[in-house]
């Protein structure tokens, strides 16, 4: 009886532990790299200068981070919001940093 | 989790609310006393009760403390000059035993006793954003979750609330606690919003570079120092010379700096490298008369006195950063405003402490049946972080009216020994409440009261500065402000002690 109460616990409490982790750490990891994408993007496009472009991302950062987490919390589905913040991580993280490659010459 | 938007926005509202609550009740109640930080020093370090300048200073008679500074090999010597709200000039240098932080009559030139206190701005402001945590900035992350997480509530506090428009108007102080205690949260919350909101995200955006250095990280090869050179216009010494160096005439550079900025006055004075010969001096502008902390400093050559650049005014970008930092460090000269600050700053106290009632009004009953243990560990919690943090804050007052000057025990000194008694008596504050749940509000209510009226008898007796002489004297209005807090405090909390003592009101409590 014990140990079925616990299975059941342990079943409730996976989800929330996997959201908690997806919205907060994965929210921030995402508003980061996008910010990182946007502060590398916006000089080029437009005539910003780099540093201007920093600070703006960087501020913007937080309204794209609170946005996450709201929706990290409201998605029904667990298994979208981990896909769908992956992508967005890998490809803003990689942008950036393949952006910077390029800068570089590498 | 909920299923549904607003169910899951309530789950949202709910949980964060009692993780994070009491974290953010001690940022808040921080934060709010930080708006009169300058006061709180006044009060607490009574030879800076000092009447306003009246002649103009010369910064050279601080030049012995800077051959000091010099010979200690500190790495800054930094001068804080006298504004509308503090007419000590405050003196901070680094030497082999740590910071050394002194404070000056601007009118004699004196050198004052070492008051002994970290008092409003090195203890309670630094608490506000980094809780006194510096390893690996934890404290500042910690804060930035906080804030985080304050504005989430703010968003899905909104959503879960059907009726907006009519809780504006809705205050049944009368009805049952429970009733009592969400309008309260209702009220705060609906009236106090846009600050709050506000307030939680020019705080964050403050320290941009530290919550994001993705962005600067990349593009500037994670060097920190070049990036705020070229953002804010920094200029930075590369390193010591290690040869020895002069420092050219304090009032020339002053001089010249006002004369760049159209004879503004000036905040502070910053010298990196002290008696190097690569010393670099920094004169800040003071902008008192507008909402931007514009951060416009000169730079001179220090050993020849020579104009190396100055600022004025930023890029559009840092501009609107400028402003929303300026907007939560209020540094500009407008008591009205800074009065509303504070008002808004309790209301949040208020909000925060009402969301921790109510969790725990409408859980007990249930709870009780269940046999759970969720309410009385909450309960606790917030107890400690709601009326804890209140007389922790009372008793580093208490403590810093008691303490003689140059007192040390136990290997501390005087400045260190407030800050222990201010965490022990937290501390005390949590085991109170668990070890006597049924009555901690109240008598945690009645020790508010108490230390409080302490703290304004202390005052008094310890300075002679009661609220009669206080109210006469200009310079000595910021100690009545704080005596008439204090006291009104203490009448506020005796009230609230008093009605949770009435039978029916705690069986009410109880069963509602």
């Amino acid at each position: 009886m014990q140990r079925t109460l616990q299975r059941a616990g342990a079943r409730k409490a996976i989800p929330i532990i996997v959201r908690l982790v997806a919205a907060i750490g994965g929210g921030y990891a995402v508003s980061a790299g996008l910010a990182a994408l946007a502060a590398r993007v916006l000089p080029v496009t437009t005539a910003m200068p780099p540093r201007e472009a920093i600070v703006l991302s960087s501020m913007l950062a937080f309204l794209v981070y609170l946005g996450l987490l709201i929706w990290g919390f409201a998605e029904p589905s667990l298994v979208r919001l981990c896909l769908i913040l992956a992508v967005v991580g890998i490809v803003s993280w990689g942008g950036a940093l393949g952006l910077v490659r390029l800068a570089s010459g590498g | 989790m909920e299923q549904g938007f607003r169910a899951s926005m309530n789950w949202l509202h709910t949980w964060a609310g009692v993780v994070l609550g009491g974290l953010l009740f001690a940022i808040f109640w921080m934060g709010t006393l930080a708006v009169f930080d300058r006061e709180i020093d006044r009060w607490m370090a009574p030879m800076i009760r000092l009447p306003a300048v009246e002649k103009p200073f010369s910064l050279e008679s601080l030049r012995p403390l800077y051959e000091t500074a010099a010979a200690a090999k500190s790495p800054f010597f930094s001068v804080g000059l006298p504004t509308d709200r503090d007419a000590a000039i405050r003196v901070l240098w680094r030497d082999q035993s740590g910071q050394m932080h002194r404070f000056i009559d601007p009118n004699t030139g004196a050198v004052l006793a070492d008051p002994g206190t970290l008092a409003g701005t090195r203890f309670i402001f630094p608490f506000h954003y980094m809780l006194h945590i510096r390893a690996e900035n934890i404290g500042y992350w910690l804060v930035g979750l906080a804030a985080m997480a304050m504005m989430a509530l703010c968003v899905s506090g909104v959503i879960i609330h059907r009726k907006i428009f009519t809780d504006f108007f809705t205050f049944r102080p009368d009805r049952k606690p429970r009733r009592l205690v969400l309008d309260l949260h209702n009220v705060t919350g609906v009236l106090g919003w846009p600050f709050h909101f506000l307030i939680t995200l020019s705080g964050l955006v403050i320290f941009w570079s530290t919550y994001f250095p993705s962005t600067w990280q990349l593009t500037y090869n994670g060097d920190r120092l070049a990036f705020f050179a070229d953002a804010y216009g920094n200029v930075v010494p590369k390193g010591r010379s290690g040869e020895p160096g002069g420092m050219a005439s304090f009032d020339a550079m002053a001089a010249e700096a006002r004369r760049v900025w159209d004879g503004s006055a000036l905040r502070y004075v910053f010298v990196r490298n002290p008696g190097d010969a690569k010393s670099i001096m920094q004169i800040g502008r003071l902008d008192e008369g507008i909402v931007s902390s514009t951060y416009d400093a000169a730079y001179f050559d220090g050993p020849s006195g020579a104009l190396i650049s100055y600022k004025s005014g930023t890029a559009p970008v840092m501009s609107v950063q400028r402003f929303l930092a300026g907007f939560h460090f209020i540094q500009f000269r407008h008591w009205s405003l800074r009065w509303i600050y504070f008002g808004l700053g309790l209301a949040g106290c208020v909000l925060i402490a009402t969301g921790y009632l109510f969790w725990l009004e409408s859980r007990r009953k249930k709870h009780a049946q269940l046999g759970l243990k969720g309410v009385r560990l909450v309960e606790g919690l917030a107890v400690g972080s709601v009326t804890g943090m209140l007389i922790a804050t009372a008793a580093f007052f208490v403590v810093n009216r008691l303490l003689p000057l140059g007192a040390e025990a136990f290997g501390q000194d005087r400045a260190a020994l407030e800050v222990w008694t201010f965490y022990l008596v937290w501390l005390a504050t949590f085991a109170h409440a668990w070890v006597r749940p049924q009555r901690a509000w109240m008598e945690q209510c009645w020790t508010v009261a108490a230390l409080a009226c302490a703290a304004v008898l202390l005052n008094w007796i310890t300075t002679g500065d009661h609220l009669l002489r206080s109210l006469s004297y200009r310079h000595l209005w910021p100690i009545a402000g704080m005596d008439i807090l204090l006291l009104a405090g203490a009448a506020i909390a005796a009230v609230s002690a008093l009605r949770l003592s009435r039978p029916s009101r705690v069986a009410q409590v109880r069963h509602a």
